[in-house]
């Protein structure tokens, strides 16, 4: 038997009459017939950079895939449990008394002031002597101030909720840098994040003015009112929606009207401390709306719009710094 | 892919992330693809071998821990499904007595004694050292023969030498590939198609 029929045969080029001869003399010697197997074996091993063809791999990836799609849709988020965002009630994280002395005063005019911090994933409150009470969303942070003469100023960067017990020989006032909200007894909800465009505020009871600077009142909002202010062009808008809506977040809730994708991961990015890119640009402008509690998991979330969407996600563990989570 | 980042993928394997599949996938649909055509001569059915070997893996991906070792499943899943593919086919041509029949019977027979993935590793790198070791006229000229299928006619074209020096360095590329893998000699005269 030549060894030209013994390479076509292991490269499959031998033809049928070859095939018939060689086989037959494989039937009849077993000695043969063993070194076959082992040249078969060894061909296989050694020639195995011959065979690479990308698109094929590529397209058999997708109908694997394609297969077991289905089944992707509704896997269960079970692990990831470190996402699990434990609802706390975290008091006044930070807490500063300090005496100012400014130099041009001869007279020392004692003033209080104090900063309360809210960390990623947490809800703090901030209870006033008064009864008053101020809830501090995810990473937000306000410094209540206090003079002599009993009035209270606020800056806040964040979302903050303010529940004030009305009474009238009491000031109060949250300065945003571009307006200032006077309350008289009120419940009201502010957002104005540094790195967000615009600052919302909400009114669910009472009664609250605005005012850009000394006494003059620029704008009254009544129950209801949702008012949009644009940090770029000074415009305001006002909407009539459901304060409850705005609120959500101190109930332990996340509520999504009719809001993009790129706003719903800039929330999840705050809450749940991960950085969220979305690698596919068309889906950032999709909308959704849900309403999701925030007790549950980044991936449960995700998961969520993933069953409404044809949307995708993989997230990347990191040590030390923030996980990130990629959209596609 | 090494060791080390195959056990990096495994977590997310286990929660079934796309992105981890594909890598693996990429990384062994040629090997496990190669590895049937081998005995199946059919690309087709090669492929929907693999694919359910991966099917396989996608079924357990909950169980798997960073002991796991995937080159070894996935291997030895598309071993038996080949096995099983032989088997069947075997039985439908069992009494045609024809040359398909000993085809597949050969072919079975020859995969049944095909080593664990180890053994099968392990050689594989023996010969890849050895052809890595040769000289670099050799092994060009070699690894055309080898891999591209060429005939050496169109090496010598292609290398701009006369077939002779073709000749010439293909034996001698066999005689040092023969030494280095001398346990294996009997069979290395073969592993190119030079004759």
């Amino acid at each position: 038997m030549s060894e030209e029929i013994f390479s076509k045969i292991l490269n499959n080029s031998a033809t049928e009459l070859e095939k018939s001869d060689f086989y037959k003399l494989l039937e009849e010697d077993n000695a043969l017939r063993e070194v076959f197997y082992q040249y078969k074996n060894l061909n296989t091993i050694s020639n195995f950079h011959s065979n690479k063809s990308i698109q094929l791999q590529k397209d058999s990836f997708k109908r694997f895939w394609n297969r077991i799609k289905p089944a992707t849709a509704y896997r269960m988020a079970d692990l990831w449990y470190r996402y699990a965002a434990v609802f706390i009630i975290a008091l006044s994280l930070g807490f500063l008394m300090r005496y100012q002395v400014p130099l041009n005063y001869k007279v020392i005019v004692p003033t209080q002031t104090i900063t309360y911090t809210s960390e990623k994933g947490s809800v703090s409150t901030i209870h006033l002597e008064d009864g008053s009470a101020i809830w501090l969303s995810s990473a937000s942070k306000i410094i209540l101030q206090r003079n002599s003469k009993g009035e209270m100023s606020a800056q806040l960067n964040g979302e903050a909720y303010f529940d004030m017990i009305p009474d009238t020989s009491r000031k109060f006032e949250v300065d945003l840098g571009y307006f200032k909200v006077k309350d008289i007894g009120t419940k009201f909800n502010i957002r104005a994040y540094s790195y967000e465009p615009t600052i919302y505020t909400t009114l669910e009871g009472g009664k609250i003015d605005l005012y850009k600077s000394g006494d003059q009142s620029i704008l009254s909002l009544v129950p209801s009112d949702y008012m949009k202010y644009d940090k770029q062009t000074n415009r305001i808008a006002v909407i009539q929606q459901d304060p409850s809506i705005s609120t959500a977040w101190k109930d332990g809730k996340f509520v999504f009207i009719n809001k993009t994708l790129s706003d719903i991961c800039l929330e999840l990015e705050n809450w749940y401390n991960v950085e969220i890119i979305i690698r596919d640009k068309s889906l950032a402008s999709t909308r959704y709306t849900s309403v999701i509690k925030r007790t549950t998991t980044v991936k449960m979330v995700l998961k969520m719009l993933a069953l409404t969407d044809q949307i995708e996600y993989k997230i990347e563990e990191r040590k030390e710094v923030r996980d990130i989570v990629y959209i596609y | 892919m090494n060791p080390a980042k195959l056990n990096k993928l495994i977590p997310f394997l286990r929660e079934g992330e796309k992105i981890a599949f594909e890598e693996i996938y990429n990384d062994f649909f040629g090997v496990m693809h190669h590895l049937s055509v081998q005995y199946l001569h059919d690309q087709k059915v090669s492929e929907e071998i693999v694919q359910d070997t991966f099917m396989k893996l996608w079924e357990i991906r909950e169980t798997l821990n960073e002991q796991f070792n995937i080159r070894n499943f996935l291997y030895t899943i598309t071993k038996n499904n080949c096995l099983n593919y032989l088997r069947n086919q075997k039985i439908a041509l069992k009494h045609q007595q024809n040359i398909k029949y000993l085809e597949i019977q050969f072919n079975f027979e020859a995969l049944e004694r095909l080593g664990s993935y180890m053994e099968f590793e392990e050689l594989r790198e023996k010969i890849d050292n050895a052809i890595a070791a040769l000289p670099d006229d050799l092994r060009e000229t070699f690894l055309l023969s080898r891999f591209e299928e060429l005939h050496y006619k169109e090496i010598a074209d292609k290398q701009s030498i006369s077939i002779k020096t073709v000749e010439a360095r293909m034996s001698k590329a066999l005689r040092i590939l023969r030494f280095e893998l001398k346990d294996y000699v009997t069979l290395i005269c073969l592993i190119s198609n030079f004759f």
